[in-house]
């Protein structure tokens, strides 16, 4: 693998985000995240200690919705788009083992 | 009847009102003619053909009985990322083959009730990331205008539609430039709305801070009248904003504003290795606007620099978020395996392409454990100066004018081995994003290679009204948006 300047565990990072990557994409995608965060770490040139901590873009909603159930969507047209569905329920692997 | 490559909404809806053309013809007419070029262009990924041509002859059904919708009988293509009940919502991603949405988005009731035609869903960059469409799983899209180059991205089927009069406008998506990017390569009108002005109900979400919803049209006019239609509080959004919406399409009328208008030019936007026919494109139109008797003023946005490296962090991180949904279980592809684990993995590595991997890896390094406050936190501080630079310098200027890419479209397979290359194309449309604000794209020229180059109008938060009056009148005064490409591809 080439250089690692900003130390990255490819592996840990692809666990994380439930993603398999062949040996290939691990060593593109290393190099190419190292790129990356090469470039965005010019931020710390930016000076931000004195602001406040308002980030965000959207203003703070005061328009809670109720706590009353409305008009579901329709159970079978959910279910239905399931890879696999039956009696309106969805199958996964076992996931408890006795 | 006329051509359809001379209709627009507006004189459409001339037309349909005097009878001259029926919507069950201009959609049989946009049938055929996607038939023709659909195969060289590669807007649309699925045609209602079937029910088009039912809604058509609704359509004049209830036209004739008085029915006055604003949008009634004309067609619209949809990106394939907003939600119609019944149809396909694929977003152009192999992870959601099979899925078909449970239920409309916000915009699509609202395009429904004013009598829209839903013709078909177009092509885009895969979950909507990337600036060329070629991140696509599903097939390439071409620039109209000339059909080796990109149509660019995310919104590319939707401008290459409009910009080949395959519809007659689109709905798009915009998180960094996806509207305003494509419509300048494609030769069309793009328009991002201020974030909280039209709902994201529905709309599959990208990165939640910064998506919106918007039109590609052929004209300001009918860019205008699509945002009447979907712009509004909605209580299914909890980040919709309860702001009135005025009737745009009347606002336009008025064209004496421009005089004394101040127009600025931040100094950021022209930078090195901006091609030279946008650089003279734009400037030129500076200069038309002030012939109009508006004022042009230099102005700075100290922090423009940066607004690629905080985008590309928050952004990706919101998306790592976002696409943790697409697991296997509940829609789309799914690998089977006999643990949860393995599926999950798998339905992902499979079901997702290399660009999508890439920025959701990208995103969970910048949020992940002793990376979070180098990385996220500090985005999040520098996107608030730039949000504060756009506040500052409207204290002072009514609109803005910049280019919106540093060059015009480019040659297919030019930069997919280069990621950060066509990340910093992004340069001159992303900081209106992370502010917020609102800004419009329009045709204003033509490079030496023939292809169109937009030019950018930015507005104050929730001054759609200014921003498209300003876009109007250009059109009023020049010809630009009137070039219409030769589509002669055999």
């Amino acid at each position: 693998m080439s250089s690692d300047k900003h130390k990255i565990n490819i592996e840990h990072i692809a666990h994380l985000a439930s993603i398999n990557l062949s040996d290939n994409e691990k060593e593109l995608f290393h190099n190419q995240l190292n790129q990356v965060i090469d470039y965005i770490n010019q931020l710390n040139e930016v000076k931000t200690e004195e602001l406040c901590e308002d980030f965000s873009n959207i203003s703070n909603s005061d328009d809670l919705a109720l706590d009353i159930s409305e008009k579901q969507l329709n159970h079978n047209d959910v279910i239905n788009n399931s890879p696999n569905a039956k009696n309106g329920e969805i199958i996964v692997p076992k996931i408890i083992d006795q | 009847m006329k051509n359809i490559q001379q209709y627009n909404i507006s004189s459409l809806i001339e037309d349909l009102k005097n009878g001259n053309i029926t919507s069950y013809e201009i959609v049989k007419n946009m049938l055929e003619a996607i038939k023709k070029y659909n195969q060289y262009i590669g807007a649309y990924l699925f045609i209602n053909e079937e029910e088009a041509l039912k809604c058509a002859q609704i359509a004049d059904d209830k036209r004739a009985s008085g029915d006055q919708g604003k949008l009634l009988g004309i067609p619209i293509a949809i990106k394939d990322l907003i939600n119609v009940k019944g149809q396909p919502c694929t977003c152009s991603s192999k992870i959601l083959e099979g899925y078909i949405s449970p239920y409309d988005a916000t915009v699509i009731s609202n395009l429904r009730n004013e009598g829209a035609i839903l013709l078909g869903r177009v092509n885009m960059d895969e979950f909507a990331m990337g600036s060329s469409t070629e991140n696509s799983a599903l097939g390439i899209t071409s620039n109209p205008w000339n059909i080796n180059y990109v149509p660019g991205g995310s919104s590319g089927g939707s401008a290459a539609a409009v910009g080949g009069h395959l519809a007659l406008a689109s709905l798009g998506s915009d998180t960094g430039g996806s509207i305003r990017q494509p419509a300048a390569f494609c030769g069309c009108v793009g328009l991002k709305p201020t974030y909280g002005r039209v709902s994201r109900y529905g709309l599959t979400a990208f990165a939640s801070s910064l998506d919106q919803i918007g039109p590609l049209s052929k004209t300001v006019e009918d860019a205008a009248l699509l945002l009447e239609v979907i712009a509004g509080y909605d209580a299914n959004d909890a980040t919709s904003k309860k702001i009135s919406n005025p009737n745009y399409s009347e606002c336009l009328k008025n064209l004496d504003f421009i005089k004394g208008l101040k127009i600025g030019l931040p100094k950021e936007y022209f930078i090195d290795g901006l091609n030279l026919d946008v650089k003279d494109a734009v400037l030129n139109a500076a200069d038309h606007y002030k012939s109009l008797g508006a004022e042009i003023v230099d102005v700075s946005l100290p922090h423009a620099k940066y607004a690629i490296a905080v985008y590309y962090i928050l952004a990706t991180a919101e998306a790592s978020a976002n696409l943790a949904r697409f697991d296997g279980i509940r829609y789309g592809l799914r690998k089977d395996e006999k643990n949860l684990i393995d599926l999950y993995k798998n339905t992902r590595s499979d079901g997702f392409g290399d660009e999508v991997k890439r920025r959701i890896i990208l995103g969970t390094y910048v949020l992940s454990s002793g990376y979070y406050d180098a990385y996220y936190k500090k985005a999040q501080s520098v996107r608030l100066l730039i949000k504060n630079d756009f506040k500052k310098v409207f204290e002072d200027c009514d609109v803005l004018l910049s280019p919106v890419t540093p060059t015009p479209a480019y040659i297919k397979g030019e930069k997919v081995s280069n990621p950060l290359s066509m990340y910093l194309d992004d340069i001159l449309t992303t900081s209106v994003n992370l502010a917020g604000n609102c800004a419009l794209s329009i045709p204003c020229g033509m490079s030496s290679d023939g292809l169109p180059i937009g030019l950018q109008i930015i507005g104050d938060m929730f001054e759609e009204e200014l921003v498209l009056k300003v876009g109007h009148i250009f059109e009023k005064t020049t010809e630009w948006h009137n070039l219409k490409p030769e589509m002669n591809y055999e």
